[in-house]
Parts: C-alpha cells; structure tokens; sequence
C-alpha cells in the first residue's frame, strides 16, 4: 500500500515521504517493486489498470512510464526478444462506463437516475417518511421493502434500486401524495409529479429490462477466467430485443397501479402527432438501447494483441474440417 | 483509440481486419489460419517468430482433429501444467502461460481497495501502513475466522515471556 500522505517514520526508510499521485511517482513505484524483487521486466506481458487518464495517458501516463522502463532494461537483449507489455482497460469498468454513458447520452434517462437518487434520499433522510411508506405498504399489502440506494460508485446499484422502485412502486407514489397532500411538502409534491409521468414508468421497465443483463455480464467480467468470444453475442442479443419482458406489459402494470389510485398522465407535447408511448420510444427506449450497444461494441471491438491471443488458443476458431477437405 | 471516447474513433486499423479470417468468416486453410495473429504475438512478447509458426502448424493439425470442443479454459489449463504437452509445444505453452497472466480486470484490486474503507475507519486513522497492509492482507487472503486457532495463538502467546496474570 501506497501512503501518500504520512511521512515515513525513521526506521522506515525504504519507503517514500510524501509524494502526490502522479504518474511518475505511480511508475517509479512499480519499476522499484519490480527492481527490488529482482524480477524480469522481459517478463512483464500486461498491465491492468481503472482507465484513469493518470494511467492510460498516451504522452505521460504511468503504463507508458512503466513500458519506458521495460525498454529501457532490454535494451541489451536481441531485436526480435524484446517484450512489450499490454496495456489492458479493466474490463468491468469499461463495461460500466459503457453503460452509465449510454444513460448520460439520452437527457430522459439522466434526469430519471437523478430522480430515482433523489427518491431514495427522500425516505432515506426521515424516517417519519420512511414510516409513512411502511404505513401505507400495510394498508394496500405490498411488499414490506424500502428504496434501495444508487450509487456511481457501486456499479450494479443502479439496477437493484430500479427493480426495488419497480417492486414497490404503488406505495412510493400513494405516500408521496399523502405527503404533499397533508404536510404541503413540495418535494414530495414534485416528487409525485415526475413519477405519475408515462415516460418515468416506461422508463423504469426499461431499465428494468435491460439492467440484469449488464449486471450478468459484470459479474462475469469480474470472475477469475473471462471468455469474451463465447458471451458477447448471446448477451448482446438480449439487449437487442426491443421490447423486454417488462416493458411489453407496461399496459397491464399501469392498470394495476389505478387500483390504490394511482393515476398515470400520459403527457404528450402540444401538437405532436405520436402518442405517449411512441414518444417514449422514439425519445428514450432506442436512443438508449443503440447507445449501449454501441458503447459496449466500440469499447469492446477486437485489438491487436488481446483478442488474437485468445483466439489462436480456442480451438472453436479453427476452420471447419469441410474447409480442410478442400484444400487437400 | 481514445479510452475516454471510442466512438469517436473512425480509423480502421488494419490488424483488426485480419481477425475476421479467425472468426471464420472467410474461408481460410487450416495452413494459413490464425499465423498473422501468431506472428504479431510473438512480435509483441518477444517470442521466436518462426519456431513458434511452425509449432503452431501442429498444434492446430492436433486440435483440430481430436479436441476441437476442448474450451479455452482447459486448453491453457493443459499447455500450462501437463508435462508432455509442455516438452511438445513449449511455445504455444508460453502463449497460455502469457494468456493465464494478463489481467483482463481490476475488480480484485477493486474489492482490496473497498476492504479498506472497513479496516482503515475514523476511529482508527492513524493506523500505522505496515499494520494495515497487513490486516488486509489477511482479510482477503487468510482462511476463514472458524479456522483460526485460538487455543494455540493463546498458547504462543502465553509461551513468549513471563507474564502476571492478575486474577481477582
């Protein structure tokens, strides 16, 4: 561990005083660690980092400090026994940056994150309120859960707390209004205004769809052996449906909100010409949808040294034996 | 490619186009599949280029007849710990060990990190670097609390000087 900000005691010289986070200082950092194990630096094949810019900059990023010094120390060896080490974007971040981008690119879907955090802190900052909710869970018999918090930081968060919303969503609404009703809370008030909205439920099925599907393939990421030929395409086919599971019964799951009475406004603009749920679609649902992909493909697309590599080892990717025949 | 924005990148590199001969989509002969990707490897982790195009030649001829359904997973596995498959590809088996290496994710370091955060708290900030390296070390690394022996730690400790136990 790097501790960058106490100054080393006396007996302790071999560790650094205060030094900033650059760079430099992360690339020294390794190359001493490498040095003083005596290990090989024609050895070094990949370096993994966050993505951080700090890390990955072309000109003065630590992976091309540390490349630096690998070549530095070969430069003894024999032209073609030189090793170069690759520098590799952790998977599970870039899959999640992939994701909270697409959200970010489409304005509704920003806005709906900010909403969703801003209902959890809602209850999360009363519990007066968070004892209104569980009152009214009991009342209408719904499931006995509070909102879940999103977090940046927490990657699958998000999606736990769009299912939770989901789950228990005629509640959050019915004492949202109870709220703004008998104490005039404004928020509460602005609140119930946003969530009654078609899009805000719409949205949330849609997440509720395609979410999981991000979560797997995070976890999958994150696991100790990655495959990445075998389950893109299959998982990115799921993505691909443009209708999930969830939001093709957004009819029925809005019907059985008017039961508590709980209304839906179908809100459309003056003079637009779709309706509600066309504009959900066209504004929201494919916009995200192709984002995503996109984003995951693009970060994701086949490089020059990782890709090979595990490509020639698989035997899957050998021709078929038909081709052999042929040439023969 | 910009790590921050790959869509903007347009340019086609053209390693890239190569690899749509390993997806098989075009037809390519057992002889020549995969020995572009082979030589650019070798090039990259300072191998032998031609020693390794050779033994890449029977090394395809052999999977492709008898273990054309073995998975990645077991293939490295195999080049990597079995003795005879070691002394009859020692290349290819360099390229495992290389694939079995490269980290393809951070979240371990991640998971250490978020550790942390639980060991290093408020109350114990001025927590001394090697006590907390090695506090995580053993909380992510060491065997579960229900093995640990207390019964002998108490022992070892008791073993270390003379001590006087106050009993009231």
């Amino acid at each position: 561990m790097l501790d960058a900000l106490k100054p080393a005691a006396e007996e302790d010289r071999t560790h650094n005083q205060i030094i900033s986070l650059n760079a430099t200082n992360i690339a020294n950092q390794v190359k001493d660690f490498v040095l003083s194990k005596q290990l090989m630096f024609s050895k070094l094949v990949g370096i993994g980092t966050d993505g951080a810019p700090v890390m990955t900059g072309k000109h003065n990023g630590a992976v091309k400090q540390i490349i630096d010094f690998q070549k530095e120390a070969q430069t003894n060896s024999d032209p073609g026994r030189k090793c170069e080490a690759v520098g590799v974007h952790c998977a599970a971040h870039r899959l999640s940056l992939a994701a909270s981008q697409a959200g970010d690119g489409v304005p509704y879907v920003k806005k709906f994150k900010d909403h969703l955090r801003k209902l959890y802190d809602f209850f999360d900052n009363s519990s007066v309120r968070t004892a209104g909710l569980r009152a009214v869970q009991e009342l209408l018999d719904n499931p006995k859960l509070k909102l879940l918090q999103p977090s940046s930081t927490r990657w699958l968060s998000v999606g736990n707390a769009v299912k939770r919303l989901k789950e228990i969503f005629a509640s959050v609404v019915v004492i949202l209004e109870r709220e703004a009703e008998e104490r005039d809370d404004v928020i509460a008030a602005g609140l119930h205004h946003v969530t009654t909205e078609y899009k805000f439920v719409a949205t949330m099925l849609l997440l509720c769809d395609v979410l999981p599907t991000v979560k797997r393939l995070s976890l999958l990421f994150q696991a100790q052996w990655i495959d990445f030929s075998s389950l893109s395409k299959y998982i990115l086919d799921d993505m691909n449906t443009v209708d999930g599971a969830y939001l093709k019964t957004i009819g029925e799951y809005v019907h059985q909100l008017s039961q508590p009475g709980v209304e839906i406004r179908k809100v459309v603009k003056r003079g637009d010409t779709l309706d509600h749920h066309e504009v959900f679609k066209t504004s929201v649902q494919l916009p995200f949808l192709t984002q995503l992909i996109t984003n995951i493909n693009s970060r994701f697309k086949d490089d020059d040294v990782i890709f090979p590599l595990l490509s020639v080892l698989d035997p899957k990717n050998l021709p078929n034996a038909e081709n052999l025949q042929d040439h023969l | 490619m910009n790590p921050r924005n790959p869509c903007d990148d347009e340019s086609d590199d053209p390693a890239t186009t190569d690899h749509a001969n390993i997806q098989g989509t075009t037809v390519t002969s057992l002889q020549e599949h995969g020995n572009e990707s082979i030589k650019t490897i070798c090039a990259r982790f300072g191998i032998e280029i031609e020693p390794t195009v050779e033994e890449w030649g029977d090394f395809k001829q052999f999977f492709s007849d008898h273990q054309r359904n073995l998975p990645l997973r077991e293939v490295t596995h195999l080049l990597c710990s079995n003795e005879t498959q070691r002394r009859l590809y020692p290349r290819m088996s360099k390229l495992a060990q290389i694939c079995c290496v490269i980290p393809l994710h951070t979240a371990d370091c991640e998971r250490d990190f978020s550790q942390l955060n639980f060991v290093k708290t408020p109350l114990r900030n001025r927590m001394n670097e090697r006590t907390l390296d090695s506090i995580i070390r053993i909380v992510v690394e060491g065997p579960p609390i229900k093995e640990f022996p207390f019964i002998e730690a108490v022992r070892l400790w008791a073993q270390r000087k003379k001590r006087r136990l106050k009993t009231v």
